[in-house]
Parts: structure tokens; C-alpha cells; sequence
């Protein structure tokens, strides 16, 4: 009997060593084989909010509407490797923003395109990764197509175990190679072909700090080169590099009298351009019953501005760069969503919706002037995960 | 360099003074909604949208291409 019980917790011993700390591929820290074959297929569709009438210049006040279909493949090969397959076809249609200009009163209005604007996207990634006894090695290449936009992109992450599992160190390395060719651009005069590159590095720490807690830690370098300008924005000039760096720190706590586990996740951002920001997300995974699962979740991000960001042109400016890209510009948003997980043996279904509002009220610091195509938008995305 | 090394050092700190949870006790930690991402594709269209939404990105140590998002 007693030998039976301990095969019983050996077995129960490895399923739980396995699972422990496991995520999925994309994700750098996979420490563990994952046990199952997982097809995942999901549905999205987000609508950003028409711009007001009042805030366009010329051109249409329609915004982007964008169809998200992803698909996923995540398998154990032999005793020791994974491999994954993931993939995102998107479909975007509406107007854009183009520039800004002065309104009569002296507020900048924006000038949209005039048709609505319809493209596609493509992108595929695909990973291996080797786990050993107390490391776990991956490397994933992909590609990204649009019409007008390519990039091509690897990258390299390891994992190192230590102090008997509790403990763990994850270091990235990826690098991405873009190519432009702007549409109409002999038409508009725009460059008429570009490209860019992208650096990054991450260092990670996570550590098991009770049976009901975890914590990770870590800190990312980046930096651009080439061609970083938006040749469909009227005047954009932007330097040709940018460095960036962040640091992360993500919690996680299990409620045992809620049954539901806390997400804590911040991030700070800071690059050469001089946009700052902070990020602070937070989610409630409350287990409803022992097959549903819902959660709540709020998000706060704040940014500052870019160092050569106007929210109009002005003339006399000897500034070499300028740009008035509401992504430049300074301001806060807050998103609030809600996602359902219901689980039936090896198949599960979720949905979930979620508002994104920008505005200049949300931002850290005080604000002048808000530029006038701060997006926000609502979400909805279905789906479905099989494992077998 | 100052700000690296305390961080290193508030790591080794954390790693010393926290107790060891030996594999059977992490029945808890090995929950799906305990993972740091519960969601992949969730998690993975978030980050691209954001991306191309707002003016700051990382964090994520996930790997990904740019794209020509307006």
C-alpha cells in the first residue's frame, strides 16, 4: 500500500512539476513541456469611435474598423521539445488621420483621409523550444505582410531554473527587419521605399514567494534605426533612432476564501524621444463554479509627450523634426473589460468585451492641449481552445 | 549602473528570504488563472494593439514583427 501511495504522489509530484510555472510558448518562460496538443482559435473585432464632427477639418469622420482572426498551435514533441505555430489575419477599413491643422479658434482639428482606406494584414510565428532539467532554450522566426508594410523577425530566449524550482532567470534577445513601400507615393510625393530596425533585449526574474504567491521582475532595451517616420502623415519628420527601456513587475496572489486569484501587472516606459509612460494593470480571475471563470480587469496607462511633437505645424518652428501623431502626444487612457472562461473537460470557450477611452483628463500630468485623434474604441472577441 | 545594482540586489534578497515551496505544495501556483498569462492570443492581441495604439512598447518579452498600423 505504501508503495502504491507513493507512486500515486510521485505521479501527482511530476504533473504538478510540469504544470508548475508553465506558459505558453510565445511566452519566454516556458520552464515546462507542455503536457497536451492546444488548437486555440479566437475572433476579435474592435470599433474605434467616429471622430467628432467638430474636431475634422476636411476629409471623413469615420474611423477604423478592424476583424482579428488568430489561430494557434501549441504541441509536446518527444520527451523534450514543443514546437508552435501562431498566426493573426487582420482586416482593417476606415479613415485615418493624415496631419493636423489650426481650427478658427486656434485648437487643432484634424485632417482625415477622404475614402475609407481598406487593408489586410498577415502574420506567422513559428517556435521551438527544448526543455532541460532545470533550462528551457527557444527560438521562433516570423513574418508580418501588409500591402504596403513587411517585417521579418527572429528571436532567442532561455531560462534557467534554480534554488530547487523556486526561482528563475529569462533572458530574450529578437531582432525585426521592416520594409515600407507607401502606397501612391510618386501621387502624394512620399518616400517611395524604407526601412528599419529593431533590437530588443529583455532580462527577467520571477520568484515563488509562498504556495499562494508569485512575483517577477524585468527590464527591457530596444532601440530602432532607419527609417521611423509616418510617410502618410503630412510634415512627419522623426529622428532616425530611437532607444527605449522598460521595466516590468507583475504579481500574482491566489484568494483561497474567494477562490479567485489577483493580477497586478506595472510597467514603465521611457525612451530618447522623451515620452514616459506608466502602465498599471488589474484583473480578478474568480472562479464562479468549478467550470466558469470570470474576470474583471481595469487598466490604467499614462504618457507623456515626444520631444518634437506639435499638435499643429507652426510656421518659423527650426525644430528639424516634428510630428503630431496623437501617439506622440500627451494623455492618458483607461480600459475596463470583462471575460468569461467556461471549461468542459479538453475544450473551452471564452468572450470577452472591452472599452479603451483616451483623454487628456486621464494622463498623470496636466495637459494643454489634447490632440484631437485620441482613439478609443470597444472590443469584443470569442474563441475556442481544444487540447488533446 | 547604482540603480542595477540594487536591483540585483533586492532580487538576490527576495530569492534568499523566500520560503522554498517544494513541487507538491505548488498545487495552487500551477492553477491556469495563477500563470502570468492565462490567455495567450488574448494576451498576444493586446500587446499588438497597444502597440500600435500608444506611444510605448515592451515589457513583454514576447517576440513580434512592426506593422504599418495608423
Amino acid at each position: 500500500m505504501r508503495c502504491k501511495n507513493n507512486i500515486k504522489k510521485k505521479s501527482a509530484l511530476a504533473a504538478l512539476t510540469a504544470s508548475a510555472l508553465s506558459l505558453p510558448a510565445l511566452q519566454v518562460n516556458a520552464s515546462s513541456q507542455p503536457v497536451d496538443n492546444t488548437i486555440s482559435y479566437r475572433y476579435s473585432s474592435y470599433m474605434e469611435d467616429d471622430a467628432k464632427a467638430s474636431d475634422v477639418a476636411t476629409g471623413s469622420t469615420d474611423r477604423y474598423d478592424i476583424d482579428i482572426q488568430q489561430f494557434k498551435i501549441i504541441a509536446p514533441v518527444g520527451r523534450n521539445y514543443s514546437i508552435s505555430f501562431d498566426s493573426i489575419f487582420e482586416t482593417m477599413s476606415g479613415a485615418s488621420p493624415m496631419g493636423t491643422q489650426a481650427g478658427s479658434d486656434g485648437q487643432p482639428q484634424l485632417v482625415m483621409s477622404g475614402a475609407s482606406i481598406s487593408e489586410d494584414r498577415d502574420d506567422i510565428t513559428i517556435g521551438v523550444t527544448h526543455y532541460g532539467e532545470t533550462m528551457a532554450t527557444g527560438l521562433s522566426v516570423g513574418r508580418s505582410t501588409e500591402n504596403d508594410y513587411q517585417a521579418t523577425y527572429y528571436g532567442v530566449d532561455w531560462e534557467w531554473e534554480f534554488n530547487q524550482k523556486n526561482s528563475a532567470i529569462q533572458v530574450a534577445y529578437s531582432h525585426s527587419d521592416d520594409d515600407i513601400t507607401p502606397t501612391d507615393a510618386l501621387l502624394f510625393g512620399r518616400i517611395q521605399s524604407a526601412s528599419k530596425d529593431t533590437d530588443s533585449i529583455n532580462l527577467g526574474f520571477s520568484q515563488i514567494i509562498d504556495k499562494l504567491s508569485l512575483i517577477q521582475f524585468g527590464i527591457g532595451f530596444s532601440k530602432d534605426s532607419g527609417y521611423l517616420s509616418d510617410p502618410y502623415k503630412i510634415n512627419d519628420v522623426r529622428p532616425s533612432d530611437r532607444s527605449r527601456f522598460t521595466a516590468i513587475s507583475r504579481y500574482r496572489h491566489f484568494f483561497k476564501n474567494s477562490n479567485a486569484a489577483l493580477h497586478l501587472d506595472y510597467r514603465y516606459y521611457s525612451d530618447d524621444w522623451d515620452v514616459i509612460s506608466h502602465t498599471l494593470k488589474v484583473a480578478w480571475h474568480k472562479n464562479v463554479t468549478n467550470k466558469v471563470q470570470l474576470i474583471p480587469s481595469l487598466r490604467y496607462y499614462s504618457q507623456t509627450e515626444a520631444n518634437f511633437y506639435e499638435p499643429f505645424k507652426v510656421s518659423g518652428n527650426t525644430n528639424p523634426f516634428f510630428s503630431s501623431d496623437y501617439r506622440l502626444s500627451p494623455y492618458g487612457a483607461i480600459s475596463a473589460g470583462l471575460q468569461i472562461i467556461h471549461t468542459f473537460n479538453n475544450f473551452s470557450y471564452t468572450a470577452k468585451i472591452e472599452r479603451y477611452e483616451a483623454d487628456k483628463s486621464f494622463s498623470l500630468e496636466k495637459v494643454a492641449v489634447e490632440n484631437p485623434g485620441l482613439v478609443s474604441y470597444t472590443l469584443f472577441s470569442v474563441g475556442f481552445d481544444i487540447k488533446f | 549602473m547604482k540603480q542595477y545594482f540594487l536591483l540585483f540586489s533586492v532580487l538576490a534578497f527576495c530569492s534568499a528570504c523566500s520560503t522554498t515551496i517544494q513541487p507538491w505544495e505548488r498545487g495552487i501556483l500551477a492553477k491556469p488563472e495563477m500563470q502570468w498569462v492565462n490567455d495567450g492570443p488574448g494576451f498576444s492581441l493586446s500587446n499588438h494593439i497597444h502597440f500600435s495604439k500608444e506611444g510605448s512598447s515592451g515589457g513583454t518579452m514576447v517576440v513580434g514583427g512592426g506593422c504599418g498600423c495608423n
